[in-house]
């Protein structure tokens, strides 16, 4: 196993270098517009030297936090409503079909309304991500709720159990790993929410500097560095996210296995 | 448990097609809508501010926008054709070509093995990028016209698309295959009529995952870099502050978007009726 994974990395690293030299011979043989597509070495030397521009590095540091502000606030949100809509048949059936309504609408259209009760700036930014990224949760949290063995239900209500300690010393519990799914995939629309808020409203962090870089500047190797370093951000979060799902609920997925 | 028993005798008469049981149903399922909107109308009147219109502002702003022309006409007005069916243009063209690239390379990926060790964490680190970020890039290359936005939509669509082509070529049975090449099938007939059907269901819930990216991508298109478009009227409504405008389209969106994953619910449904019930 360790060998095959070893092995794959390599071949990854392979595929990784090969495009990256294609795109530096196609830079520098002219084919295409220099300020369209750079040399990568250009935006890989732009890269390493990012975390030393304390401009980039704050307004990272505000996606960051915005995206996992944002994600911890759905997660509160999304657990409680899923809970509570999941463990009462008749809330859910009075509640669904108004819920299944709202999630398809874009979290981002969302925006001008944003701005008009919180202006350009941080709570902005929290509504939004609340707005897209409490979907997944909820709707898992719900449906996890409901697919709870009864036989646990029953078991803790003769020992006493009222609703509410059950609703959060059973259910939640036993749904939480199907949860965790919705918080992976809510992580990743947090990201996009926050810089897509960034982008369009100037409000400070990676979508702004983005903008300026792109828009004002036409830096195009620094535009191509700081989609690395988004590239990057997202996949870190899913990676960290996935390291944490084997950590909490590596018990779960063993005796699945047996 | 008591509910679910309940629930289940009370099934059997809905089965039988009564009409009270079905009438019951359609009460549940309007009844928090219709009071949500009850106390919009009224906090909306009370409060008085010009931020929150009450809904009954809202609904006559949508008629005016959109479907006041004189029935002559066509009743939909020359907004809807500019803003409506513009918007609609560029998300199905964006959705189209992103599925289509999707699958076909989610295909290639998939069965080619050794290729794909290659390509695998390429993937995935591009598919992590927020494809928001994209636009700086995209309006330098494309302008602001359509194409940067079908373009945008196209390389979001794509990726979800592509990984889970993968994913339901990989699952499909290895058995199922090797007997088909046993029989001398073509490689053609086996994509075709082996591995599609065998990784559909994974397909098909990577084209719906899509489906929501593709609207997200539109309206984010259309508020940064565009002249018209259902997006740039929300925007430039917030700017200039007729906010009714602003609240009349956000509601045209989402019921838009709801009715586009509703068509794609019955066409799931429809395309994966054998294998729910195979399982």
């Amino acid at each position: 196993m360790q060998g095959r994974s070893l092995a794959s990395l390599g071949k990854g690293l392979v595929g990784f270098a090969v495009v990256v030299g294609c795109l530096e011979l196609l830079a520098r043989a002219g084919l295409v517009n220099p300020q369209l597509l750079p040399p990568m070495s250009t935006v890989l030397s732009e890269l390493v030297w990012l975390p030393a521009d304390a401009d980039f590095m704050v307004q990272l540091s505000q996606t960051l936090q915005a995206t996992l502000l944002g994600l911890a606030l759905s997660f509160v949100v999304g657990t409680l409503a899923g809970v509570v809509l999941g463990s009462s048949g008749a809330i859910y059936r009075a509640s669904i079909a108004f819920l299944e309504f709202l999630r398809p609408m874009p979290g981002v259209a969302l925006i001008p309304v944003a701005i008009l009760f919180f202006g350009v700036g941080h709570e902005m930014k929290l509504l939004l991500v609340l707005a897209a990224a409490v979907w997944p949760i909820l709707f898992n949290t719900i449906y996890a709720v409901r697919g709870v063995d009864p036989t646990a239900v029953a078991t803790a209500r003769i020992f006493g159990y009222n609703h509410v300690q059950i609703m959060f010393r059973v259910m939640l519990p036993h749904a939480l790993p199907f949860v965790y799914a919705g918080v992976r995939i809510a992580a990743s629309i947090a990201l996009l929410v926050v810089v897509s808020a960034e982008l369009l409203t100037g409000a400070d962090g990676l979508g702004s500097w983005l903008m300026v870089v792109g828009g004002e500047q036409v830096r195009t190797d620094l535009l191509f560095a700081g989609l690395i370093v988004a590239g990057l951000v997202g996949w870190g979060m899913n990676w960290g996210l996935v390291r944490g799902e084997h950590r909490l609920f590596g018990w779960k997925l063993m005796i699945h296995d047996q | 448990m008591t509910s679910e028993v309940a629930a289940g005798t009370r099934g059997q008469w809905s089965r039988a097609g009564s009409a009270s049981a079905r009438l019951g149903s359609l009460a549940t399922r309007w009844t928090l809508p219709v009071v949500v909107c009850l106390l919009w109308e009224f906090a909306a009147r009370a409060a008085d501010s010009p931020f929150v219109p009450p809904i009954s502002e809202i609904i006559v702003q949508i008629y005016e926008n959109w479907f006041s022309a004189p029935l002559a006409e066509g009743v939909v007005t020359e907004e809807f054709w500019r803003d409506v069916v513009g918007s609609m243009r560029r998300l199905v063209l964006g959705y189209l070509l992103g599925s289509l690239i999707g699958i076909a390379a989610g295909f290639a990926v998939g069965l080619l093995r050794s290729f794909a060790q290659y390509v695998d964490p390429l993937i995935h680190f591009l598919r992590s990028i927020p494809m928001s970020a994209l636009v700086p890039l995209f309006v330098l290359i494309f302008g602001i016209g359509d194409s940067m936005k079908v373009a945008l939509i196209a390389t979001a669509v794509t990726f979800p698309t592509l990984i889970n082509t993968v994913d339901g070529v990989r699952s499909v049975d290895p058995v199922q295959l090797s007997t088909a090449r046993i029989y001398n099938v073509t490689v053609w007939s086996r994509i075709f009529h082996v591995i599609l059907p065998a990784a559909s269901p994974s397909i098909i819930a990577g084209l719906r995952i899509s489906l929501a990216i593709a609207f997200v991508l539109l309206i984010i298109g259309e508020m940064s870099a565009s002249v018209d478009g259902l997006g740039y009227q929300v925007s430039q409504a917030q700017d200039t502050f007729q906010l009714n405008d602003m609240w009349a389209t956000l509601f045209l969106i989402g019921i838009i978007a709801y009715l586009f994953s509703v068509i794609f619910e019955r066409f799931e449904k429809r395309v994966l009726h054998w294998y729910k019930r195979n399982e």
